[in-house]
């Protein structure tokens, strides 16, 4: 293999405190098995580490943890053992994390704006509490983040008035309004049809260096972690562990362009292997 | 380079994005089928009322048995006009209202809390599907005994009967709020309390609202059969003694008032719920 296949031990070393914004150690997950007293292992002994403004994408076979892995930083989880920590501007302050779902879940008593501004009402972001009808401020302050997405004319529809990309882009629209040092997006374009996924992929693109928000991206789709992040960590099957860590090295934002290049197609074809690696052989 | 041009053309083919336009059509849609909607009601009432006034002369049917319409109303009309049938409906009605009222702000937040906390719920479920179960009437007696044939035992009575439809619909609704709404809450961090204002209370409202008009009915039930078992004036009490004197029209106009009542208050009760929840429309 060639020697951008890097265990990730090496990959880690070159990322030290100062510049990372989230640091994952020796994390270990385990499930109870309904019906006994065994334990599943999910996750097992998985450290990385995130730079400043990074996209790190995870990849790996159906069932390995990724999911779990996104949602234990996002704190919707407790790990077994090790470490999470995601790096805050004061160490008092709780880290601002922008948590993008593969449903959209938007509410559906919220108009699209009031979906979007959700995390700012809370007292977390806001400082404190807000009365509902002291929400236009808000309502103003967060349409800005749906001009980003690319709905500035949707502000009033209902969730089930418009489609199931725009509804994405309101989660995501949701997620960068409480302007988030941490973006968690869980497979957020796997329900979308093929030309709406393109879209959204340049527009994330764009948002992601705009926003200089450190993003971990889960998806299974190879192609989609190789055309957007700037590094594809492969996990294992069950219990999941990092294979390796894959560096893009081409500069971001990338032009869609870039999918038809040679450097592009190795490396998706050194993280298929790596996906499909033990799990092919078995 | 290329991107600026490619950011325009996408914001240009998203508005332009084809579930916009479908979505735009249904709106009108609904808007002309509410209208349709009214329109069939009316129809449909109109047509059974003229079935009834006709069918009177046409089978020779009985005064005793069955009085037309025109003459219920033209009762209606005459009782109205000497001021005899007003206090009967006022008392009734109070003690609905009062019932209904007091069963709302200890049934709803009951019926929130048992569906949040689970111990509550654990500890109460099996009440509520005995009590459920039994006829909540039979304990009106008990309760005439108890609190006399005053407006406080006819309130107790109609409160029993509404209580039921409301605490099992709030339960369900705040059961209807499923875990992947409560985790975006919780991934954005909203304290417990703004879980309950901004989650928990807005998803359950339509079931909350499914109650309180299922309780309307329920509760006119328990104001009219409450008078049955001991009364000195409402529309219960005049309802037996026109029986007793097989009054029919009187039978009629007493329901008919009872009926009235319940289309009413539930049409009020619509019209809030297109307030607070408009985005149940079209779903």
């Amino acid at each position: 293999m060639n020697n951008m296949n890097l265990p990730s031990s090496a990959e880690e070393s070159s990322l030290t405190d100062g510049d990372s914004s989230i640091i994952i150690q020796n994390l270990l997950m385990e499930f109870e098995i309904p019906g006994s007293q065994g334990v599943l292992r999910v996750i097992d002994d998985v450290s990385f580490r995130v730079g400043n403004g990074e996209f790190v994408a995870v990849v790996g076979p159906s069932g390995c943890g990724k999911t779990t892995l996104l949602r234990i930083i996002a704190g919707l989880l407790k790990q077994t053992s090790g470490e999470v920590s995601v790096v805050t501007e004061s160490p008092h302050t709780l880290p601002r994390l922008g948590f993008v779902s593969q449903q959209a879940n938007l509410y559906p008593w919220r108009r699209v704006i009031d979906n979007v501004s959700f995390g700012r009402e809370l007292k977390q972001w806001n400082g404190k509490w807000t009365a509902p009808w002291k929400r236009k401020k808000i309502r103003d302050e967060v349409m800005p983040y749906l001009e980003l997405v690319g709905l500035k004319d949707f502000p009033r529809y209902f969730p089930h008035q418009i489609s199931g990309g725009m509804q994405q882009r309101v989660n995501l629209a949701r997620a960068l309004a409480i302007n988030p040092e941490v973006l968690l997006m869980d497979e957020p374009f796997g329900a979308l049809d093929a030309q709406t996924r393109e879209n959204l992929q340049d527009e994330l693109q764009k948002i992601a260096l705009s926003s200089d928000a450190s993003i971990i991206f889960i998806t299974h789709d190879i192609r989609e972690a190789v055309y957007l992040a700037d590094r594809v960590i492969v996990l294992t099957p069950r219990p999941g562990k990092v294979r390796t860590s894959v560096r893009v090295p081409a500069v971001r934002p990338r032009a869609p362009e870039y999918q038809l290049t040679e450097e592009f197609n190795d490396l998706v074809r050194l993280v298929w292997h790596d996906v499909h690696g033990e799990s092919g052989r078995q | 380079m290329v991107q600026p041009t490619k950011a325009v053309d996408n914001l240009i083919s998203m508005k332009s994005d084809a579930a916009v336009e479908d979505s735009a059509t249904p709106l009108k849609k609904r808007r002309s089928g509410g209208r349709r909607r009214t329109r069939r009601a009316v129809l449909s009432i109109l047509t059974g009322l003229l079935l009834w006034e006709f069918s009177i002369p046409i089978f020779h049917i009985n005064g005793l048995v069955l009085s037309p319409p025109t003459k219920i109303f033209a009762r209606f009309f005459e009782l109205l006009a000497d001021g005899s049938i007003q206090k009967h409906i006022f008392t009734s009605f109070s003690q609905f209202a009062l019932g209904y009222i007091f069963c709302a702000l200890t049934a709803i937040p009951l019926g929130l809390a048992m569906g949040k906390i689970e111990r509550l719920r654990d500890a109460l479920d099996p009440w509520i599907s005995a009590l459920y179960a039994t006829p909540s009437i039979s304990l009106a007696p008990l309760i005439l005994i108890w609190l006399g044939l005053g407006l406080q035992a006819k309130a107790v009575i109609v409160a029993l009967m509404a209580f039921f439809p409301m605490v099992i619909n709030t339960v369900a609704g705040v059961d209807s709020v499923t875990k992947q709404y409560e985790e975006i809450a919780l991934a954005f961090r909203a304290s417990r309390l703004e879980q309950f204002v901004k989650l928990v209370f807005p998803g359950a409202l339509p079931f909350i609202f499914a109650g309180l008009r299922l309780a309307v009915g329920r509760g006119i039930v328990g104001v009219v059969v409450a008078d049955l078992f001991g009364a000195t004036q409402g529309l219960g009490y005049l309802l037996i003694q026109a029986s007793q004197l097989f009054n029919t029209v009187d039978v009629f106009v007493v329901t008919v008032i009872l009926a009235g009542m319940g289309v009413l208050l539930t049409l009020l009760l619509g019209f809030f719920q297109r307030l607070l929840c408009g985005w149940q429309s079209g779903t």
